[in-house]
Formats: structure tokens, sequence, C-alpha cells
């Protein structure tokens, strides 16, 4: 569930943040399911318990999830993603990166378009296939 | 919680600790490294009382260690070497910590005696990694607001090492403890720490916030249609420039969005960050003030 690279350059707060976003896109966690506490994850995970609550905290800022005082932190129930300026600047940075690189694997503007929607279908994919079983 | 300021320390009339300071908060989990003979272990020794300071102060909980056992009695500290009674078992010794320290809790004693599982020898006949493993036991148990580790984790097995490991992340997560904790393991303090300080020849070269650092220093990858200008060249922002061919890759120490806008200015056909790891980071930090980082590490 939690997917945590610590020799990555990308603070080990911001993969689990990741994590937790991808893992709810992908229909791995579902709204109203409970996450381990702060304690159980630095367990599980041998991490700082300092990071995770810290991505929790930023988790609960963006609304993705929320605490019950004494029951503990769910995926939020109605969590709508909101489109802000500096995410979206953020998500176009991604995708130009993806793109400068596939340019320089010699992709067609096509071939990029077709690699999207195959990602687009896989991500939906595994959506729908949860929900079914 | 652990606030150091200007310490000085000389041991058999040369200069160990040279004008140290440190501050970690409670709660926190700081992670020491440096090269054999940097001044941790001293630096260690007069946190916990051990060696009284030349100059400086050491306070913890905003009062000074010195002569002070009501905050002695809190600090847990595990040595690079095991002191204990080596004709006492293990069940004797916790005897005598049971005794000695006010806090001791016995039934945290009882649930990390069932985690390691030490035989009730004689400690002269226990092996170096189960003696470390004993004091740990024994300093989780007094209830330690803070919590010195002078490299716990050398010297044991993997398994024994995760348990280690888990059980300080544990004791953070449940009491809020304040750890310092030393290592030769760069990616060991990755893991668990939130502050790491870099120790060489007896002064603190560098301490960093892991996460912060981590998304400051970047490495940039970029391509000018063209020659480099010679503003991108020598932006204060930049650490540390290589490149092969057309292609230049930037270490930039802070400002990095301010350092994309003002490179996106020339058009470059590529622009793209790359990953580097925390002893990657530290190189071109290391570099930043003087220091090659094949001096400070091995």
């Amino acid at each position: 569930m939690f997917n945590i690279d610590i020799s990555s350059s990308t603070p080990i707060y911001q993969q689990i943040i990741d994590s937790v976003k991808e893992g709810i896109l992908k229909g791995l966690m579902e709204p109203g399911e409970k996450l381990p506490s702060v304690r159980e994850l630095a367990k599980m995970m041998t991490l700082n318990p300092n990071t995770i609550q810290k991505a929790y905290q930023e988790l609960e800022r963006e609304k993705v999830i929320v605490t019950l005082r004494g029951k503990g932190t769910y995926i939020s129930a109605d969590y709508k993603p909101r489109k802000d300026e500096s995410k979206i600047m953020e998500v176009k940075d991604l995708f130009k990166k993806g793109i400068v690189e596939a340019h320089y694997m010699g992709f067609k503007k096509e071939d990029i378009y077709g690699i999207i929607e195959e990602l687009i279908k896989e991500l939906e994919g595994v959506e729908s296939n949860d929900k079914g079983n | 919680m652990i606030k150091v300021t200007n310490l000085e320390k000389s041991l058999g009339g040369s200069k160990i600790l040279n004008n140290i300071n440190l501050n970690i908060e409670k709660g926190s989990i700081y992670g020491l490294i440096g090269p054999n003979g940097a001044g941790k272990t001293t630096l260690i020794k007069t946190l916990v009382g051990i060696y009284e300071p030349e100059a400086g102060k050491v306070m913890i909980n905003g009062e000074s260690i010195k002569e002070n056992t009501k905050i002695k009695s809190r600090i847990g500290y595990v040595s690079d070497f095991q002191y204990f009674y080596p004709n006492f078992t293990v069940s004797e010794m916790a005897w005598f910590y049971r005794n000695t320290y006010p806090m001791w809790n016995e039934e945290k004693y009882n649930s990390l005696k069932n985690i390691f599982k030490l035989p009730n020898k004689k400690i002269k006949r226990l092996s170096k990694g189960m003696k470390t493993q004993l004091s740990l036991l024994l300093n989780l148990s007094i209830s330690p607001e803070v919590l010195i580790l002078d490299e716990p984790t050398s010297g044991l097995d993997p398994v024994i090492r995760r348990k280690v490991l888990n059980l300080i992340v544990d004791e953070v997560s449940i009491n809020n403890t304040t750890v310092l904790t030393s290592t030769h393991n760069l990616l060991e303090l990755e893991q668990i720490c939130d502050h790491i300080g870099i120790m060489y020849n007896g002064e603190i070269l560098l301490e960093e916030n892991i996460d912060e650092i981590k998304s400051k220093v970047r490495k940039i990858q970029v391509v000018f249609n063209g020659t480099i200008p010679e503003e991108i060249k020598n932006h204060k922002d930049v650490l540390h420039i290589d490149y092969k061919g057309k292609v230049y890759q930037f270490v930039v120490n802070d400002n990095l969005d301010e350092f994309i806008e003002e490179t996106k200015k020339y058009n470059p056909i590529l622009l793209e960050m790359i990953d580097m790891s925390l002893e990657e980071i530290f190189i071109y930090k290391m570099g930043g003030v003087g220091y090659a980082f094949e001096d400070i590490t091995l």
C-alpha cells in the first residue's frame, strides 16, 4: 500500500502523500476506509513518526483524509479533487517532463496521445475491477 | 530539549570538541554522523555528563546536567562499549537498574524482554551484540525522556537491527522521547531521523532537516541551444556544474523555482530534474564548505 524509497530525493513525507493519493485513484483505498495510525505506520515501515505525522497533516489539509478524535484516521468519504493553481502547474510540469522524454525516444505526437489513453484505461481498469469483486 | 552551546573539550592535551552548538527539539530523532575520531563519542559522553565541559554548556530540558540526578535518571544512554558487572546475570542487572532509576517500568521491561529473548546468563557470557541489546532493553525500561545512543546498531544482525530501529521509532511515537543517535550508516539515518548533523575534526560542519535539504538541493539537467549563458553559469544558487557535451547538470542549493524560471528565459531544449541521494547531496554540500566527502566518511 505504501511504496517508500528511502534513498529517493523525494522527501519521505511526500512519498507517503503520493502513495495515499495513488492508492485512492487506483481504488486500493476506498473513501471511509481506515488508515493505520501514525504509530502503526511508523512501526510497519520503520520510519520516523514525525515524518508520518507531517504527511497526515498535509493530507488532512488537502481534505484527502480526516482524523476523528479518539477514533482514527480515515480516507475522506466526500473527497473531491480540487484544482488549485500551483497544483495545476505541478501536474503540467510532470506531463511536460514525460513528453520531452518521449520526444527524445522518438515518439510522435499520436504515440504520446496513445500512451496517455492507455494509462487512463489502465488506472480506470484497476478501479472497476476492484469494485466488481 | 537538548541544547548545547559553544561546547569545548580537550582530552590528554588535545582539543576534541571545538565550539559545538546543537539544538534538538522534543520528540525529534537526531542522527550524528562522522568518521572515526571525529569526536562523536566525546560529544555524547559530555552530553550525558560523563565528561565535564571545558567551556560552554549542556542543557537538557532547560537544566544543566551537572550533578543533576533528577535529569540523569531520565536519560537513557547506550554506550559504544557496555560497562556491566560481568558476574551479574541479566535479571540481576535489571534488579540493579530497577533500584537505581525511580521511573523504572516493570511492565515495559517484561514486554521488551520477550522481544529481545536474551538468555538469563552471566553478562560475561553474552556476545557483544547481546550486551548492546541488554543495554537498550534496560535503558528503554527506565522511561527515558532523552535517549542517547552511541552506534546502537553496530554489531547487530539485520533482524535485530530492524527490531532495534523499530523500538526506537515506537518509543518516539508513544512517549515523544527525544533521541540522539550516532552511526556510520547514512541510509539508516535517512530512514529514521528527521535531522542530521555531520561531525568532522571536533566540529559540527552541517546540521540539516532531512526533508528540507532534500527539497532544497536538487539536480537539474539542461541542454541549451548553443553555449551556456554566463548568467546561468554564475547563478548564485548553483552549487556545482558538470557537463558532458551539450548536457549540463546543475546542483542547485536553494530557490529551485527561481533558477528554473531564469533558465527558461534562454529557451533550453531540455530541462529535467534528476534524482539525487542524500549521500550525493552531502558530497556537494561538503564541497560547498570546502571539504571533500571522502575526508568525511570511511
